[in-house]
């Protein structure tokens, strides 16, 4: 099971500025463990950012992207109270949706 | 690093199977810009003939940071920012990783083109950023040192 999102978007001016923390182990399948044996691959494949139904990041992350990946990016026409909408799908099918007001 | 090797290329075996099998339909459809040939390309000119570009330009309009020299590869911060009027979309790259292509990023109108995020190197590489603006082509890049590889990295 996966564990809830980090997201946290704030008004600045007329930019909201959001920072998200995904918890993912984004095993590249490249890894062995203690006894040699190959870690399977687990890593998210797409995220995808809503502000009210409006896409504002939409991108594939690859398996070199960090454990508990870390995404800052900011968007123009979102206000206080707005809802953000998280979702993120990996390569094993598992997904996962957070949301979260402007503030 | 053989060993390595062999197992990045069994898992792109597997993968390109699944792929071609249609087991592992990108989501959720497959018009996306990373389905196909994109992720699987190694350089910057391929990155950009794969979405349709056949030219890249060196821009310094372009900003791709991060540390000089990091201790461990594991987890490198690097922001992205581009100037270029129209940008719609980045890959980012790690030109010594066994998979190039770290992420690729779609900004949508209103969405600004530039991003901080951290990523996986296996050893001391330059970084790329290929960057998409009115269906023209743009690359700028930063040399990171690392002094342990981040454990495949990807």
């Amino acid at each position: 099971m996966s564990e809830p999102m980090r997201i946290r978007a704030v008004q600045v001016q007329d930019l909201i500025e959001v920072k998200l923390m995904i918890r993912h182990p984004m095993e590249s399948g490249l890894r062995k463990d203690d006894n040699g044996k190959k870690i399977p691959a687990h890593f998210i494949e797409t995220l995808e950012v809503k502000c009210k139904d409006r896409v504002v990041l939409d991108a594939y992350l690859g398996m070199a992207v960090s454990e508990n990946p870390f995404i800052q990016f900011s968007f123009k026409g979102g206000t206080k109270g707005d809802i953000l909408e998280v979702t993120w799908k990996d390569n094993l099918g598992d997904a996962r949706t957070d949301k979260a007001a402007i503030s | 690093m053989d060993q390595n090797r062999r197992d990045f290329l069994d898992l792109t075996t597997t993968l390109s199977m699944a792929i071609a099998g249609g087991a592992l339909l990108p989501w959720p459809a497959l018009a996306k810009e990373w389905d196909g040939a994109l992720l699987k390309t190694r350089t910057f000119q391929e990155a950009a003939q794969a979405l349709g570009g056949d030219l890249v330009v060196e821009s310094t309009a372009i900003t791709v940071s991060g540390p000089e020299m990091v201790d461990s590869g594991y987890i490198v911060p690097v922001s992205v920012e581009s100037r270029l009027e129209g940008t719609d979309l980045i890959v980012l790259m790690v030109q010594k990783n066994p998979t190039p292509v770290v992420g690729v990023f779609k900004f949508p109108g209103g969405t600004q083109p530039s991003l901080n995020t951290r990523i996986k190197m296996g050893e001391s590489s330059s970084v790329y950023a290929v960057v998409r603006a009115k269906n023209n082509y743009y690359v700028a890049s930063t040399a990171i040192k690392v002094r342990a590889g981040g454990g495949g990295c990807g």
